[in-house]
């Protein structure tokens, strides 16, 4: 059995059991599972790609945009938040791949040896940990994307995501 | 898992990486513990690299593993805006984590945290966590070729990403 198929089945089922529906296709030769949120402060479009960085783990990256469509402007101001911003994530890190295009990225392993339980809950519960982080973001740094604040008002107020527990 | 504590938890985990630590100390932390380590650096012969292991838990059944490995201390202010550029051209590539530049504290620090359920099993938990951290070595050792040399002058934060782009490039083709 390919063992990449099956941890994507295991998402798009779960997402499709969520209620959000999601497409399974190949991105840069991986099989990934691609869906979309729809929400003010949610990500836009997401990705979730499997790997096997080596024998006996996967390797798991969730992709979500953030913002799209930026300005050169919006993305040097950007550049400088995120670098506070990240210090306060848990997990996963905003990133700036490409210049119109803010991401939050969350990878991680996973043995093999995983029942098939504990697999399923480390998924779910980084995925939703992960939409966190990047509403959170979003919602942070909306202002900033209107021009209702600048870059450094948007640090001056020291207010960061944070992801604890409850 | 719950029968025991964070801290013994983390005690565990040094014990079987015990072979290559040079010095561990577990404390309690407000929500878990914290395990700190140092061990020799995948890189440079004479580095060491100091790592810390946060355990805490995460809702009703999950648990948080965070870990941090100080790649860089004293970095100097003046290097600060292209030492940013490269960290940000170096987390696109990483297998998991991301690069912080902790420009308080001129540091330098990888960071990846994973969650997993409180039902995993200590081998497991330990197995799972420390290919993580070896996963984030093998980013420090490469990503350390790149800072030094750009914190020598002997580059610039341009010339790594044509470098990075470029053998990325090659890879590819």
């Amino acid at each position: 059995m390919n063992e990449e198929l099956t941890l994507t089945d295991i998402i798009a089922g779960y997402l499709t059991a969520c209620g959000i529906s999601c497409e399974t296709e190949v991105i840069g030769g991986r099989e990934a599972v691609t869906f979309q949120y729809e929400g003010e402060y949610l990500p836009e479009d997401c990705s979730v790609t499997v790997e096997v960085p080596a024998e006996g783990v996967r390797a798991v990256r969730l992709l979500m945009t953030v913002f799209s469509g930026l300005t050169a402007e919006q993305t040097a101001d950007l550049r400088r938040v995120i670098g506070k911003f990240n210090r306060y994530l848990d997990i996963g890190c905003f990133i700036l791949p490409e210049e119109d295009v803010l991401f939050y990225s969350y990878a991680f392993v996973i043995e093999d040896q995983l029942p098939a339980e504990s697999l399923l809950s480390a998924l779910t519960a980084s995925l939703d940990a992960a939409t966190d982080g990047a509403s959170q973001g979003k919602r942070l740094l909306m202002p900033l994307i209107t021009g209702e604040l600048t870059c450094q008002q948007i640090i001056d107020r020291d207010v960061f995501p944070a992801q604890g527990g409850e | 898992m719950e029968q025991i504590s964070a801290k013994d938890y983390l005690s565990q985990i040094a014990l079987l990486a015990k072979d290559i630590i040079h010095e561990a100390a577990v404390r309690d932390t407000e929500d878990g513990a914290a395990l700190m380590i140092t061990a020799p650096s995948p890189y440079g012969e004479e580095r060491v690299l100091t790592y810390c292991i946060e355990l805490e838990p995460r809702g009703e059944d999950m648990l948080l593993f965070h870990t941090v490995i100080y790649c860089f201390t004293d970095v100097p202010e003046d290097r600060f805006g292209e030492l940013a550029q490269v960290i940000n051209e170096l987390d696109l590539r990483l297998t998991v984590g991301s690069f912080i530049l902790f420009e308080e504290g001129h540091t330098v620090m990888l960071s990846h945290g994973f969650l997993l359920g409180t039902e995993v099993g200590l081998d497991l938990a330990a197995q799972t966590l420390l290919r993580s951290i070896h996963l984030m070595e093998n980013a420090a050792a490469i990503a350390g070729d790149y800072i030094d040399r750009l914190l020598k002058g002997e580059c610039t934060a341009e010339d790594i990403r044509a470098e990075l782009a470029a053998k990325e490039a090659g890879a590819n083709e």
